[in-house]
This record gives structure tokens, sequence and C-alpha cells, in this order.
């Protein structure tokens, strides 16, 4: 072995010594409650939507997103630049009580998740008591921004994806165009609008996926393409 | 006395007339001719070190990774920018008509990256 042989081995064996310690992992808990109560300061980004349908070509859409802690603005940018943006402005639901919904359905387990937009994050996983994943949350390490989720149906296949792609954190958002209107009716998730309505029933859509409200017998019911937690959230909003 | 006493007699008096040469001699000559040598580089003996084993191409190829790797983290900034939110005013989603909203989906490769 030559000395140049030796002294590329040398520094080889050097590269591990260059790697930062492991980070402790956050409490499961924790962490969905940082990513549930987001950044304490305000960020602006951009978000791809993906929606998978079995059987279709992948669907998607790009969302410009500005946020003041406790509050978010969506503007979900159209293909054809002429057609105007749809733009929603709304508060933060408080951290804790979407904690409890969360606990009340899912296991909630956390790994480590890989870099997403330029971000270290922590992997969440919301299974269901039956062990089914319905969710993954990817986390931001530094800030608990929600920078990742996907969403799975029964058979483990991905149904949606909503990931943020660009990121600016923190970054000076104006209050303008932040107004929050009173909702007319139940929470929706976001980029649901009510599509038809009669019957007891109401229906909303999101342009590729749908789901109902029905009032029977004084129980509100929500079926469609949604998940339980959305669902929960829905029905509790439309109760009161 | 016969010609080949004489050529013996002749080689015994070369013989004696000639000098020992010294014991460092040799060595002298090795240094000299080793000093008249051009110094291999240091990136030649990298080279070698990398290209003689079949072994070391790998180590070689991670090693060049590992730097460039370097490079590039060092290069590419902390945080890019993104787009900025143009101010405008807020239209509830519920005023837009379903079909509108399903024009706001495209075909996409379903791919799982940044934006570039």
């Amino acid at each position: 072995m030559t000395k140049y042989s030796l002294a590329v081995l040398l520094a080889l064996a050097a590269l591990p010594l260059q790697a930062k310690p492991r980070a402790p992992r956050p409490g499961a808990e924790e962490l969905v409650l940082k990513a549930l109560a987001g950044p304490a300061t305000s960020y602006t980004a951009v978000e791809r939507v993906q929606v998978f349908l079995p059987g279709r070509k992948p669907k998607a859409l790009k969302v410009n997103v500005a946020a003041l802690p406790g509050k978010v603005r969506r503007e979900v940018l159209p293909p054809k630049k002429k057609a105007a943006p749809l733009v929603q402005a709304r508060e933060r639901e408080k951290a804790g009580t979407g904690l409890a919904r969360l606990r009340a359905l899912y296991e909630i387990s956390v790994s480590t998740g890989g870099v997403v937009a330029k971000r270290k994050t922590w992997k969440v996983e919301l299974r269901l008591k039956s062990g089914i994943l319905r969710r993954a949350l990817w986390v931001d390490r530094d800030s608990g921004l929600l920078m990742k989720r996907e969403t799975y149906r029964d058979d483990g296949s991905l149904a949606r994806r909503e990931r943020i792609v660009k990121l600016e954190l923190p970054a000076a958002v104006e209050a303008a165009g932040f107004e929050i209107e009173s909702a007319s009716g139940p929470w929706s998730p976001d980029g649901y609008v009510l599509a038809a309505e009669g019957g007891g029933t109401r229906r909303y859509s999101n342009g590729l996926e749908s789901y109902v409200v029905a009032a029977t017998a004084g129980k509100i019911v929500v079926t469609g393409d949604l998940a339980e937690d959305d669902a929960a959230r829905v029905r509790e909003s439309a109760a009161k | 006395m016969n010609e080949d006493d004489e050529a013996r007699l002749s080689k015994a008096a070369m013989k004696s007339l000639m000098v020992p040469a010294p014991e460092s001699l040799k060595a002298d000559l090795k240094r000299m001719a080793r000093n008249r040598k051009p110094k291999p580089s240091i990136w030649d003996g990298l080279r070698e070190a990398l290209t003689e084993r079949a072994w070391a191409y790998g180590a070689g190829a991670a090693f060049a990774a590992a730097g460039i790797g370097a490079l590039i983290i060092r290069a590419v900034p902390e945080r890019e920018a993104a787009q900025g939110v143009p101010a405008r005013p807020v239209q509830r989603l519920e005023s837009v008509a379903p079909q509108a909203l399903a024009d706001m989906w495209s075909d996409d490769a379903g791919e799982d990256n940044d934006e570039i």
C-alpha cells in the first residue's frame, strides 16, 4: 500500500467524524401539537396538492401559502393564468382540540423523516386502531411547520399528497388579505366548496373528490372521500 | 616468454593498477540517479493510488462524491426565497362554481420532489 492509498483511506475513514450527532426524537404528541399550532413566525410557501384516483392519471394543483402566527391564507393558482385565483383565509384550529381528535382516532408514532423543501423533518404516522395507516405527516424539526402530508386508502395505496415545494421561513407577510369571514356552514377541508344542497344533505367537492353531510334523526353523518379526522371535524362543526 | 604468458602478465598488471571502487560509490550513484529523475507530482501519486486496484475505484468515487457533495452543500444557500403572495382581495371558495374548481386541476406525473 502506497502512502497515497493510505492518505485516501484515512480521508474516507475521517468522513463520519464530520457527521453531526443525532437529534433526540421528540414525543409524538408534542410534535403533533407543534404542527397543529404552526410556526411562531410568519412564512410564505408554495404547496403542491396531488390527488391519486384509482385507475386514473394523478392530478395536481399549486397553492401559494402565506401565514401569520395563527392564520393561514391559501391562494389556489389556476393552470390558465388568465383565470382568477381562489383565495381562502382561515384561522388555525386550537392545537389542543386537534390533538384530542387525532388521539381519539389514531395511534400516533414518530420516526425520522427525510428532507422536504431543504428542511429536516420528523415523520408522524397516524394509524387507525385497526392498524391501517391513514396519514403520514412530515414536520419541520426546527419550526414545527407541517411540510408534507400523505393520506392513504384502506388498501395502503396513496390517495393524496400535500407538499410544500418552496418555503421562506421566516418571511415578511403583510396583515392585509387575512380578513377572516365567518363560515356560512360547517367546516370544510382546504379546497372543498359546497357543490349541492337539498333534502337535508349538503355535498362538498374540491373538483375531484367529494363528501356528503347529512342530518338524519338528529345525527350528523359524513360520507365520502374524507379521512376519519376530517370527517370528525366536519361532524363537530355541523353539530354546533 | 610466449604470447599467452605476455597477455596473462599484462592482464595481471592492469588488475594490480586498478583502484578499488569505494564502498559508498554505488549508493552515491543510485542517489544521484534518483535526484536526477523527475519527482512524481502529488496528483499523479493520488491518481495512481485511486486506480491501481479494483477496490480503489470505489474508494476514489466515494471520495470524489463526498468532496463534490460538500462543495454543493456549501454553495447552495440555506433558504431559497419562496414566491411572495401578492395581496389580492379575498374571494371565498364557497362562491366558486364546482366546475371552476375542477378546472384548477391539471395532469401530473405524481412525483414527490421540491420545486426546481
